[in-house]
């Protein structure tokens, strides 16, 4: 080297230095800092004179060795991503490793509101509450088949003042319902707090005693039938059928949210009301 | 910090890793691949022979001539690489299902996100298409219902209507989930992971009033589920949604504090613990973006620390952008990424000096310090955020600077707690209550300032709002130094905040 530069004096004055050691490059970067190159910093060669103290400020010559080490990066990057996707085109092995995960459920809708519950059968029990104006208010246990009065009874008998005009107290239970008895209000007042019972099966069918058609074969429906279904008019119900015209026969239930104007939320509650 | 009398900032790496992100950036983004791998080899070749033929001549020429080439270099190699993986992406065998409702297994990459309507959105990796084996990155829309037990590494099969990906980010599809899926397991490693991340959401829900035990764990573990649409909105208009992601701040505390517990045992003993503990913090917040490149820069740190060399921020951040695209070269065209390295990069170079330039005028150092990181990372990231979501917060710096006080504590303390959480639950709850007066501070000043009037200003989205707010951003900087600016500057601020005022009080 046959002149030092400013540049590269400072760089040797700071690697000379007893205190910290010469900065990290980081990874990859071979253990080189450039003044035993040959070459003059070239951000030394470029600046005049006034800019000296900013330029002097940066540190920009990777030199050789770090010309190299961020060739090898290059390099690396190719390799990484060819060795990536040639072995992301062979079967990946991890999904065997995999646990084992269920089929997705077209099942699921179909067993009811939870794991191993109940279809409302004889000897099986249900679970409702009793709120408001009872002596006991609280979860009551009754068996299916139980009646309003039933559960009302169990909660201890309404209190003075309770309102059972407002319930029919012959109605079924359902599991789940809330029953919520109130104060009887005096005529031509407004209701404070009425009575009430409520459930999940509210939308749903009636209490036993109804014959359940049994589930639509979507296959088989006619325009008819399938505009029967809850939430299915005639404009979709001549969509299912355009559908089945177009893509031959329905093989799962799932296929129904291929049809035009049928979401996942539509999709759901047909699921148990038809078949294929 | 920086004066002329500091040693030199090392920007050896940085045209090499702005080369390498740019590149892959463009070519993920449009296909250019080929011509951009072209133009880098043959600007490259050109240079090698111009520096061969007249290098002896020309002093610059012959300076010069490695930097630029490995620059050129580099550039080509990106560019082969992500041309590569958008090739392998158009080509998948994804591609024929477009459009047709499947079954499909996926493993999660990270936790699903509420997108409103009672739907979440989140990445994962492919497994299965039917029974065929297949990988890839997909995003997934879904209903929210089934699949909030999900988190990073549990894999799930559900029926989905695959389309086109939504943009040029080498995903292969979007999948748009109908009906429940059906969850498998974690692994071991993930299922701690989540134990940790509930358990610290349980104590402090405990310990804390609803509202503050929503937001500690995004605060302490980016973990954000339990908090509120209201407040996500209040904090995105106030400018601080950044402290509800894990950064750097989080990352320096676990790293320092394994190395201050471990000092005794000898510097290269604490790093390599301080290594353990950091791979432990990722696997636990899940690894994000701003995550993984805080990680990766405490990586770059540990590794100084362990060869005994000196810490310098700008050669670490350039690092992690080359080791990060050359791993993951989706991150080149990620908004989070993009945030947190020129987040990062403000607070490394322009708040130093900044702070200085105040410092020298009188101010209080640590106020000159807040004021200063408050606004470069506030003038950099404000234009990415107003091409993402078409908003500029007015009231971010002010909000920034009030609560500024309030992060170390709160991060500190909750970290604290949250390695508690497994071992010594009560404990930790008590160390929970420590954060509740900060807690209430930052929500105050988040709602308060998220409802002033004027708090955001609706700017165009996209490349036009990212280019309005950027040039008076760099117009605003650059003209700072002219007095008649500074003056007009002041008098537009007291112009907003009496309107501002003006809304408070209210109209007749």
């Amino acid at each position: 080297m046959p002149i030092e530069q400013p540049l590269a004096a400072l760089h040797r004055r700071l690697s000379l230095r007893p205190g910290p050691p010469a900065p990290t490059r980081g990874i990859g970067d071979p253990d080189s800092d450039g003044e035993d190159s040959g070459e003059d910093g070239w951000a030394a060669g470029i600046a005049p004179a006034p800019e000296r103290t900013w330029m002097a400020a940066l540190r920009a010559d990777p030199g050789r060795a770090g010309g190299i080490a961020l060739a090898a990066v290059a390099v690396l990057a190719v390799l990484v991503t060819v060795f990536t996707l040639v072995r992301s085109q062979a079967p990946p092995v991890v999904s065997a490793a995999l646990p084992p995960v269920e089929p997705v459920a077209a099942e699921v809708p179909a067993t009811g509101p939870g794991p191993g519950s109940p279809r409302p059968d004889q000897g099986r029990e249900v679970v409702v509450s009793v709120v408001g104006l009872v002596h006991q208010p609280g979860l009551v246990t009754l068996t299916a088949g139980a009646r309003i009065a039933d559960a009302v009874a169990a909660a201890g008998g309404t209190l003075d003042g309770a309102d059972t005009l407002g319930l029919n107290l012959a109605r079924h239970v359902a599991d789940g319902e809330q029953i919520v008895v109130g104060i009887a209000t005096p005529a031509g007042r407004a209701p404070a707090l009425g009575s009430s019972a409520t459930g999940r099966s509210a939308a749903g069918p009636a209490p036993a005693g109804e014959p359940d058609p049994g589930p639509v074969d979507l296959n088989a429906a006619g325009v008819g039938e399938l505009d029967e279904l809850p939430g299915v008019g005639p404009v979709t119900a001549a969509a299912i059928v355009a559908w089945r015209t177009a893509n031959g026969r329905f093989t799962s239930v799932d296929q129904l949210a291929e049809v035009d104007g049928i979401g996942p939320v539509r999709l759901e509650k047909l699921r148990p009301l038809v078949r294929v | 910090m920086w004066s002329p009398a500091e040693p030199a900032v090392d920007v050896r790496l940085v045209p090499a890793a702005v080369t390498a992100w740019a590149v892959s950036a463009a070519a993920i983004t449009w296909p250019v691949g080929p011509a951009l791998t072209a133009a880098a080899a043959v600007a490259g070749l050109s240079w090698l022979v111009a520096w061969r033929v007249l290098g002896g001549r020309c002093r610059v020429l012959r300076a010069a001539g490695p930097a630029v080439l490995a620059v050129a270099l580099v550039g080509a190699g990106f560019a082969v690489a992500a041309t590569l993986r958008g090739d392998a992406v158009r080509h998948h065998p994804i591609v024929p299902h477009f459009g047709h409702t499947v079954a499909v297994t996926v493993t999660a990459a990270d936790s699903p996100r509420p997108v409103g309507g009672g739907r979440v959105f989140f990445q994962a990796h492919l497994t299965a298409v039917g029974d065929q084996p297949m990988s890839g990155r997909v995003v997934v829309f879904a209903p929210a219902a089934g699949f909030a037990g999900l988190a990073a590494g549990r894999p799930a099969r559900f029926t989905a209507r695959i389309a086109r990906p939504l943009r040029a980010d080498l995903t292969v599809a979007a999948l748009n989930a109908r009906g429940r899926p059906a969850l498998g397991e974690a692994s071991a490693v993930n299922r701690a992971a989540a134990s940790v991340r509930d358990g610290f959401a349980a104590s402090a829900r405990q310990a804390l009033p609803a509202d503050q035990a929503a937001i500690l764990p995004g605060l302490v573990l980016g973990d954000t589920a339990a908090v509120s649409p209201a407040t996500t909105e209040a904090f995105r208009i106030a400018g601080l949604t950044h402290l509800t992601a894990v950064s750097g701040a989080n990352v320096t505390i676990v790293c320092a504090a394994v190395l201050l517990v471990a000092g005794l045992l000898g510097p290269r003993v604490a790093a390599g613990l301080a290594a353990v503990a950091l791979a432990a913090f990722v696997v636990v917040v899940q690894p994000s973006p701003s995550v993984l490149r805080a990680a990766m820069m405490g990586a770059v740190a540990l590794l100084a620390v362990f060869t005994a060399r000196r810490r310098q921020a700008v050669p670490a951040l350039a690092a992690t952008v080359l080791v990060l695209v050359l791993w993951s070269p989706h991150l080149a065209v990620d908004v989070g990424f993009a945030l947190s390295v020129s987040a990062t990069a403000a607070l490394v170079l322009l708040a130093p000096r900044w702070a200085a330039r105040l410092t020298s005028r009188g101010w209080p150092a640590p106020l000159a310090g807040a004021v200063a990181v408050a606004i470069a990372a506030h003038v950099v990231t404000a234009p990415l955020i107003a091409a993402i979501s078409g908003r500029l917060s007015l009231v971010s710096v002010a909000a920034n600077l009030l609560v500024a006080v309030t992060i170390p504590p709160i991060t500190v303390l909750g970290t604290a707690a949250a390695a508690l959480c497994p071992v010594w639950p009560g404990a930790a709850e008590l160390i929970i209550r420590f954060t509740g007066p900060e807690l209430w501070w930052l929500l105050t000043v988040a709602h308060r300032a998220a409802a002033l009037p004027g708090a955001a200003v609706a700017v165009p989205a996209g490349w036009a709002g990212a280019a309005t707010v950027g040039g008076v951003a760099l117009g605003g900087s650059l003209l700072w130094r002219r007095r008649w600016f500074r003056w007009s500057a002041a008098a537009a601020v007291l112009c907003a905040v009496a309107w501002s005022v003006s809304g408070l009080v209210g109209g007749p």
